[in-house]
């Protein structure tokens, strides 16, 4: 009951904050007050007139703080057309800080028709991998391993299975596929990725910057320039527990882009990613607030610098040793 | 025997021509979508292969339009003259084509809707697309959702390929489509901002100069009613829509171009969108941003580079015809379609090349020739299946070949536009006396040449 009560006050609030709805005025979170004093319909509201199919099934993840930047989420994917939201696969992602670098995992499935079975086979698009990023401002990624696939029950679908190893290197991403290889200039911008700006929009909630501009990799071998994620305002929201949370509110625009809204709540939490068809809604339960376990930390670590590093190859000044993250192993020379 | 070349076959949906930042020069007016966004993708195949600016939509709606891609009939002879009935049983489709007389073999994911049933093949087995082994990737009918799957499961089959026998594939890749969501018609407002709400200020496209025009619509209802600044963000999104589908491209291509091996790239569109033009939306409409669309080939060391043809007129009908061409094959018979591999790698036209037909609207016909398009539109029924009305009695019937003015009803509005002088088409010129010889040249191509010469589908069932 209580859930459901709670369901209803949050697609109550969100609604109203559009301005749209004729629901009577009656519990209204004092945030709104506020927000609707002002006299404005702000992107974070146009993304609420999105989000109202999914609302009535959602409730806020009641604990964790996500700003040490190691966390492990979960994101639940619909499918906005029509009048219909459509549960359209899941997608989670686990980071963990360790200095100069952070490293993530990250699945994404999607599900080919909707869950629905054809001859007992369950067919999905599935992305994995892990990825090395810088710990800067976009968390650009410097090194990862990405498997993707078309698959039914698990196994690749028609030969589509590939595997990507890349690496950023002097202003170029190199996508290596075993005998092939292939080069994109990044004309020598900023580089980040758009999964990884789930955290990069908790980052600038948590540091409040303001606005950073990129280039973003898609699925690591689509390339999109001229991005630029900014803060946009403050927003009062009652989430159904009957205290107002303060979300930050940040868009995404750019080349490829249809505009994007990024909903950080007071916990450093990306809770909504909303664009023209989709969203991505964290999930209560399996989102939560875990801390990554040590063991994991390290699991994760060692699964991805493997691949690619070989441990120090070259020296700096005399008496100090240099470990050279941009040298790798190639044909067994040093290049 | 020099193995042919592999092919690629990759079709968007809803793609008007002017979208491809490469032809900005040719389509010079700012309001054009191509100075509004950037597809080097796009700019890399019109660089590196043959590109048509004449290049025609059969009929403006996708199934009849991709039911002439891969059969190389109109959509009058298929009988798919509108969405989701069947190809007719006697015309076979590309894959059941070269399934019995070419040695490829043959894989398609993503958009069918050619027809039938599979508009999105989900599945394996026996509602597979008949000729095509099919690669599965949902049916929720959104760019947003499939794109990126179908590009990057082709591109794995692509790389991934290592048989003998060269094969043919096909991407139905769905944006810039997912715009038909962003229409009240289907969505409410949901997805169109009423004002610069994202703060895209000089970003957004403006309105183009054809948005208010004189002559009489023969279609007013497809008029629709957005704000300055709901059109705007509409165009600002359909063109982030085409750049995503460029991105999607660009994995295509990268994956052809790192075999070692040739495969010849086709790519284009069943149709266009209406981009504000005229006040529309989406397509079914006669006017060029509705029939105007990309069709690109590409194959180093073949087909010439870097040339953007204006002066021959192609349209889908052409596709099957120069795929056969490709893979050594005689093209189906009835087959309507030109060859253009003499053109592509030789600037040698083997087949006339000055004019193309499309339908429209179950009654609707353009003529495209020289500088001028002509539409002419029979009276319509309201029965899909036999949407003409006879003269002598007024009772319905489907088209049968014949002079169709001494048999149908027509509209008393046509409409002739000088494409060259007006590409905007904001001049009708049809009740210009000075015209009227234009105007019955056209006719009688059109009697002669179309209506006489078709053979109309009788089973639409097949599916």
């Amino acid at each position: 009951m209580e859930h459901k009560q709670n369901r209803r006050n949050f697609l109550r609030n969100a609604v109203v904050a559009t301005g749209l709805s004729q629901l009577p005025m009656i519990g209204w979170a004092e945030g709104f007050s506020t927000l609707l004093s002002q006299g404005i319909n702000p992107a974070g509201e146009f993304s609420l007139l999105k989000l109202e199919k999914l609302l009535p099934g959602y409730t806020i993840p009641p604990s964790g703080n996500f700003s040490t930047g190691t966390f492990e989420s979960s994101y639940n994917l619909f499918n906005l057309y029509g009048n219909n939201a459509v549960n359209a696969g899941d997608f989670t992602l686990i980071s963990t800080g360790k200095g100069e670098s952070r490293y993530f995992e990250f699945t994404s499935t999607r599900v080919a028709n909707a869950g629905t079975k054809e001859k007992g086979k369950s067919f999905q698009y599935v992305v994995s991998g892990n990825v090395i990023c810088k710990n800067n401002a976009t968390l650009s990624p410097e090194k990862w391993k990405v498997d993707s696939r078309i698959s039914a029950d698990g196994s690749a679908f028609h030969g589509t299975g590939l595997v990507n190893q890349g690496t950023v290197k002097q202003g170029e991403i190199i996508l290596d596929f075993g005998a092939r290889k292939i080069r994109k200039s990044i004309d020598s911008q900023i580089l980040s990725w758009k999964w990884g700006l789930i955290s990069v929009a908790q980052k600038m909630a948590e540091e409040s910057v303001a606005e950073l501009q990129f280039s973003m990799l898609d699925e690591f071998d689509l390339l999109y320039r001229n991005q630029k994620l900014k803060f946009k305002k403050r927003v009062m929201l009652d989430c159904g527990t009957g205290q107002p949370i303060e979300f930050k509110v940040f868009e995404l625009t750019g080349d490829g882009v249809i505009p994007t809204v990024y909903w950080v709540d007071n916990r450093n939490r990306t809770l909504f990613v909303i664009t023209g068809m989709e969203a991505y809604v964290l999930d209560n339960h399996s989102a939560s607030t875990k801390t990554v376990p040590t063991e994991r930390m390290q699991q994760v670590y060692e699964e991805v610098k493997t691949p690619f590093k070989y441990g120090i190859v070259i020296r700096g000044e005399e008496g100090q040793v240099v470990d050279c993250a941009s040298i790798f192993k190639k044909q067994n020379t040093n290049a | 025997m020099k193995r042919k070349p592999n092919i690629l076959i990759i079709i968007s949906d809803q793609q008007g021509i002017d979208t491809i930042s490469a032809y900005k020069e040719h389509f010079s007016h700012h309001a054009y979508l191509g100075h509004w966004l950037k597809t080097p993708n796009f700019d890399r195949m019109v660089a590196g292969g043959y590109s048509f600016l004449e290049s025609h939509s059969t009929n403006p709606v996708c199934c009849p339009a991709r039911s002439s891609f891969f059969t190389g009939r109109y959509s009058t002879e298929t009988g798919v003259t509108y969405n989701n009935v069947g190809i007719d049983q006697n015309v076979p489709n590309m894959g059941q084509w070269f399934e019995t007389n070419a040695d490829y073999n043959r894989v398609y994911c993503g958009k069918w809707h050619a027809g039938g049933q599979w508009n999105y093949p989900d599945v394996e087995g026996g509602r597979k697309i008949p000729g095509f082994e099919t690669i599965p990737v949902g049916v929720s009918g959104t760019g947003d959702f499939n794109d990126f799957q179908i590009s990057g499961a082709l591109k794995g089959y692509i790389m991934n390929y290592k048989e003998e026998k060269p094969f043919l594939a096909v991407a139905g890749l769905m944006n810039p489509h997912d715009i038909c969501y962003w229409t009240p018609q289907l969505h409410g407002n949901r997805l169109v901002p009423k004002t610069d709400t994202f703060e895209l200020g000089s970003s957004l496209p403006p309105l183009p100069p054809n948005f208010d025009f004189s002559f009489t619509d023969p279609f007013p209802k497809q008029q629709v009613k957005f704000s300055k600044p709901e059109w705007q963000n509409y165009l600002y999104d359909y063109c982030r829509m085409i750049e995503k589908l460029d991105a999607d491209l660009g994995r295509l291509l990268d994956a052809v171009d790192s075999r070692e091996d040739e495969t010849l790239v086709i790519f284009t569109a069943d149709h266009g969108e209406g981009a504000a033009r005229h006040k529309r939306v989406q397509k079914w409409h006669p006017f060029e941003q509705s029939v105007k669309v990309p069709f690109l080939a590409y194959l180093p060391g073949h087909i010439k580079a870097g040339i953007i043809d204006h002066k021959h007129i192609v349209s889908g009908i052409d596709l099957m015809t120069t795929v056969c061409e490709y893979a050594g094959i005689p093209a189906p018979p009835n087959c309507k379609g030109r060859r253009l591999k003499g053109l592509l790698e030789k600037g040698e036209t083997q087949d006339p090349m000055d004019h193309a037909f499309s339908e429209f609207q179950h009654t609707g016909r353009i003529v495209r020739k020289g500088d001028f398009k002509y539409v002419k539109i029979y009276k319509n029924s309201g029965i899909p299946d036999q949407p003409f009305v006879r003269l002598e009695d007024g009772k319905p019937e489907k088209f049968q070949p014949c002079a169709g003015s001494s048999r149908y009803e027509t509209l008393p509005n046509k409409l002739l536009f000088n494409i060259k002088e007006d590409p905007w088409e904001q001049k009708d010129l049809s009740n210009d006396l000075a015209f009227s010889v234009k105007m019955n040249e056209l006719d009688l191509l059109l009697a002669e040449e179309w209506e006489k010469k078709i053979i109309p589908g009788t089973h639409f069932d097949r599916n």
